[in-house]
C-alpha cells in the first residue's frame, strides 16, 4: 500500500471507526525519524523506548487539537524534543546529578552501550557533540544528521532562523575542535 | 557559499551515519506496543452517549443543595427568632437598681419625657377638681385631712 499523506491520515483519525488504524498508520509513518532524533538525545535504547511511547501516548491524546498550522512531522518532532529533554531533567532531579554532568553521563551511557555497532569514529564524533550545550546539540542534530531546513527547526524548537544559523555554526566549530583535540 | 564547502568538507570526514544499533524487529513491534500503551494509558476516547439524566444530573445536584440550605436557613430563622410574648426578664426592681446606679446618664428632661405618659388624663383632673371645689365649699380643710390620713 503506498504511504498515505498527512491529510488523509488526519481525516481518518478524526472518524471513530478509523480513529485506531489511522494512528497505527502515523506511528509507522514517522516511528524511524522520531525514534533516531530521541536516540540522538537520550542515547540509550531503553530510555528511547520509553521516550517513544511517552511521545505517542502525547500524540494520541493531542492529534484531535492539532490544527494544521504546522506540518505534522514538525509538530511530532516538537512533542518528540520536549519529552526526551524532559525525561533527561526528569533523570537529572532524580539523582541530583549537576547540570554539567549529565553530558558526562550521557558519554559514559554511549561508551558503555552494547547496542555500539559503529567505527571509533563516528562514535568520536557522537562524543563531541555530546559535550555541545544542550540547545546547540539539538540544532546540530537536527540539521546535519536528520537534514531539516532552518524553518522546520525553527518550528520545533521556537528560535528564529537566524539564531539557529549561528547555533549550528557555533557547533561544527566546537565538533572540529574536539575531534583535532582528542 | 564557504560555509557550504566546511560542512560538506566536515560530512565527507565524519559521515553521517549514527554508530547505535536496535534490537531485531524492534521497528516492526513498536506500533502495536505503542497502541496498546496508549489505549490502557490515556482516557476513554470513545464518544459515549450521554443521557439527559447524565448531562442535567449536575445542575439539578446543585440546585437541591441551594433549595435544602434555603430550608435549613428558613428554619433556623423561626426557631431562633424571639417571640413577642417572651416575658420581660426585669423586675421593677432591677430597673430602680440600674437607674440608681447610672443616674448621672439621665437628666432632667428625660425623665419628664419619661413620665408624661403616665400623667392622669384630663377626666380625672377635672373629677379632682371637682372634688377640691366641693371641699372647699363646705369649707373642709382638705390639708389637714392628708395630714391626718
Amino acid at each position: 500500500m503506498s504511504q498515505m499523506s498527512d491529510k488523509e491520515l488526519l481525516c481518518m483519525f478524526r472518524v471513530e471507526d478509523t480513529r485506531s488504524y489511522a494512528f497505527n498508520l502515523i506511528v509507522r509513518k514517522y516511528q524511524e525519524r522520531l525514534y533516531w532524533h530521541v536516540r540522538k538525545i537520550v542515547i540509550s535504547h531503553d530510555d528511547t523506548d520509553d521516550v517513544m511511547q511517552n511521545t505517542f501516548l502525547k500524540v494520541w491524546n493531542a492529534l484531535d487539537k492539532f490544527r494544521e498550522d504546522s506540518q505534522l512531522f514538525t509538530w511530532l518532532y516538537r512533542i518528540a524534543t520536549n519529552e526526551a529533554l524532559t525525561f533527561l531533567k526528569k533523570k537529572r532531579s532524580k539523582f541530583f546529578v549537576p547540570f554539567e554532568d549529565v553530558e558526562q553521563q550521557l558519554i559514559s551511557t554511549l561508551e558503555s552501550s552494547p547496542s555500539l555497532n559503529g567505527e571509533q569514529i563516528k562514535i568520536k564524533l557522537q562524543k563531541a557533540v555530546l559535550k555541545l550545550p544542550e540547545k546547540q546539540r539539538l540544532v546540530f542534530n537536527m540539521k546535519y544528521f536528520d537534514e531539516l531546513k532552518y524553518e522546520e527547526i525553527s518550528q520545533i524548537v521556537g528560535t528564529s532562523v537566524g539564531a539557529l544559523k549561528a547555533s549550528y555554526h557555533h557547533a561544527v566549530k566546537k565538533i572540529e575542535k574536539a575531534m583535532e583535540d582528542d | 557559499m564557504k560555509e557550504k564547502e566546511n560542512i560538506n568538507k566536515f560530512t565527507a570526514k565524519y559521515g553521517k551515519e549514527l554508530p547505535y544499533s536496535i534490537p531485531d524487529g524492534y521497528f516492526d513491534s513498536l506500533p502495536f506496543r505503542i497502541q496498546e500503551y496508549c489505549l490502557t494509558q490515556s482516557p476513554v476516547h470513545t464518544k459515549q452517549k450521554v443521557t439527559v439524566w447524565q448531562a442535567i444530573r449536575a445542575q439539578i445536584s446543585l440546585a437541591a443543595g441551594f433549595v435544602a440550605l434555603a430550608f435549613l436557613a428558613a428554619g433556623a430563622y423561626y426557631v431562633l427568632q424571639p417571640t413577642s410574648n417572651t416575658p420581660s426578664v426585669l423586675s421593677n426592681d432591677d430597673y430602680i437598681e440600674i437607674i440608681q446606679n447610672n443616674i448621672y446618664d439621665f437628666d432632667e428632661e428625660n425623665l419628664i419625657n419619661e413620665i408624661q405618659p403616665y400623667r392622669l388624663d384630663d377626666s380625672i383632673q377635672s373629677y379632682n377638681d371637682e372634688m377640691i371645689q366641693y371641699l372647699l365649699d363646705q369649707d373642709i380643710d382638705y390639708t389637714t385631712l392628708i395630714e391626718q390620713y
